[in-house]
């Protein structure tokens, strides 16, 4: 039990710049998450002050941007591209649509933060839920703990159903705001501190805490799989698993 | 903002009247009793306290969720809501049940989907959470109307009044956010940050502090309720409780949580926010209230369909009453 620094109110107003790759086969989805992620940031900043502002990006531009993370796409080589580049204060990439290992193995970064489950957690549920057509990170017919008040909200607000990568584009943001929120800043070196946390977590509407694995920056959370008695919840081991029990390819660059 | 109101029923004068002439006679009828919100039956199940058995059940439009009695045990007010969370529709009100005759005698229309919500000491005013419009709403139960519609956090959720009237907590659950609101002013003065998906709120009896639970953060939150600054944080069943209700005892030195996925009763002390007892009561307590001669705490479980007696001396379970559909909430008359 202790006394947690949550901010009451940001007495220095937080400016919380996000950039969005806006390429890509899931890019209207990723851009339906994220602005409803970004509303829903400024409907708090209006509680607790600050700001969130939005740019949406060509690859080309990402280099350039001034954001404190980018919101990735689908292709694994922008994804890698993006990390490559070196500069003081660089913007974090958070992967909202790439399932590959390697992103998470070989060519892992301390940058990169991967709210999509990876190729490993996908191939998991698929076996731990027998007869699964098909295992996704979200549904738009899920309906327990609070999920169907957010597949309402966004489908009163776009008129469409919650795809898995717009609900990893929404989380992503989530995830941002509140860390620049209990950080006090927005500056991408201090929110990457305070995601690889043992005592950070955030709520997905998934029911439990969510959390970045410290060893790879994989979100640990559950899937869902379709089965014959309709979606069920499966927790791949390959996300769940702790830090010990979790082998990865992944060597943090320092 | 908003201050249209839609209220239906007798017009306020002839209520007044109706329930002059029925108070003396419901005054000795009113006592001891318990009012269980049921949200999968749509109803409220009556409960004489001394049987410990249901002896009515007042049928409702849609499913009932928050519920309170009046400060003068007249009336019962029940949020009631349809099955769909975004935008308003006729089951979206705020019932009145009038405890003589048990039957619904007016509905308050204060927005959409309202789930929980508390009346003020002076049963004057109720201040209701909108989840899905990110707003509290108070409306004025003499004249029905609805005098503030309140930006606060996302999903709002619980709230709370402390017993002077003076504040209104309101939680937020996407925001992870509290919202104190001066009723006096009907304004949102404070936001403060507390774990994850803050669920219920209840003020302690001399108002000295506000308790929130945190359904996934599996916390109770301890804030200050002069400066509304966050004290502590109590972990539940060790974290993995996912806590929603939460009532004090009259005296205000326990605190009583329950906790959906394990099932539990959590009292703790409050002079030390030491947990002294935890107790099975059935499968997803929601609802809990306490009796105001502090002896008794009765839990709604939502799964197990019954309401649980607690013995607050002895923290054990003495008898479990069988109730509607998925009980969600519970209110005692004084």
């Amino acid at each position: 039990m202790g006394r947690p620094r949550w901010p009451r109110r940001v007495a220095a107003a937080v400016t919380l710049r996000i950039a969005l790759l806006n390429t890509g086969p899931t890019a209207r989805s990723r851009h339906q998450g994220v602005l409803l992620g970004v509303e829903e940031a400024r409907h708090a900043a209006e509680l607790f002050g600050g700001s969130v502002a939005l740019e949406v990006i060509d690859h080309a531009d990402a280099a350039a941007t001034s954001a404190a993370a980018i919101i990735g796409d689908d292709d694994e080589g922008h994804c890698r591209s993006i990390l490559a580049a070196h500069r003081p204060h660089a913007p974090l990439l958070m992967n909202v649509a790439c399932a590959s290992d390697v992103l998470r193995g070989a060519a892992c970064s301390r940058r990169a933060f991967h709210v999509a489950p990876s190729d490993a957690m996908l191939r998991d549920a698929r076996t731990s839920a027998r007869g699964a057509t098909d295992v996704v990170v979200w549904n738009s017919s899920l309906t327990r703990f609070g999920a169907d008040t957010l597949n309402q909200r966004f489908r009163r607000r776009f008129g469409d159903p919650m795809t898995p990568t717009a609900w990893t584009a929404w989380f992503a943001v989530k995830v941002l705001w509140e860390s620049a929120l209990r950080m006090k800043s927005a500056d991408p070196d201090k929110i990457a501190d305070y995601l690889t946390r043992d005592t950070t977590r955030f709520d997905g509407h998934k029911g439990q805490p969510l959390s970045f694995r410290i060893s790879d920056h994989q979100l640990r959370q559950p899937v869902y799989a379709h089965t014959a008695a309709g979606w069920v919840e499966a927790s791949p081991a390959s996300s769940a698993a702790g830090e010990s029990a979790s082998p990865t390819a992944c060597r943090m660059p320092s | 903002m908003s201050v249209s109101a839609r209220s239906t029923g007798p017009t306020p004068a002839l209520l007044g009247l109706l329930l002059v002439a029925a108070a003396h006679t419901a005054g000795a009828q009113a006592k001891n009793l318990a009012f269980v919100s049921n949200e999968g039956s749509h109803d409220v199940s009556v409960i004489d306290l001394a049987k410990r058995a249901v002896v009515a059940t007042i049928r409702l439009d849609g499913r009932a969720r928050g519920i309170h009695v009046s400060p003068d045990n007249r009336f019962v007010y029940v949020a009631t809501s349809d099955d769909r969370p975004a935008g308003e529709s006729s089951a979206d009100a705020i019932a009145v049940i009038d405890i003589a005759s048990r039957r619904v005698v007016a509905t308050h229309h204060i927005g959409s989907d309202p789930e929980q919500f508390a009346v003020t000491p002076d049963g004057r005013y109720i201040y209701a959470s909108n989840e899905d419009g990110g707003t509290a709403t108070a409306i004025d139960l003499r004249t029905g109307k609805r005098l503030a519609s309140l930006v606060v956090g996302i999903e709002p959720e619980g709230v709370a009044v402390s017993a002077d009237g003076r504040w209104i907590a309101v939680t937020s659950e996407t925001s992870n956010s509290v919202s104190i609101i001066d009723a006096a002013r009907h304004k949102v003065v404070d936001n403060l940050l507390v774990d994850l998906r803050p669920r219920a709120a209840a003020f302690s009896p001399d108002g000295s502090r506000l308790y929130v639970t945190a359904e996934i953060g599996g916390t109770l939150s301890v804030i200050d309720g002069k400066s509304h600054a966050l004290l502590a944080t109590v972990p539940i069943d060790k974290g993995n409780g996912k806590p929603v209700g939460v009532a004090l005892s009259p005296d205000g030195r326990r605190i009583h949580v329950v906790s959906g996925r394990t099932g539990t009763l959590s009292v703790i002390d409050a002079a030390t926010n030491h947990i002294v007892a935890v107790v099975p009561v059935g499968k997803r307590p929601w609802g809990v209230a306490v009796s105001h001669d502090g002896r008794f705490i009765y839990t709604a479980n939502g799964l197990s369909n019954d309401v649980t007696v607690v013995d607050a001396s002895t923290n054990r379970v003495i008898g479990r009453i069988p109730v509607g559909q998925r009980p969600w909430g519970i209110a005692l008359t004084n």
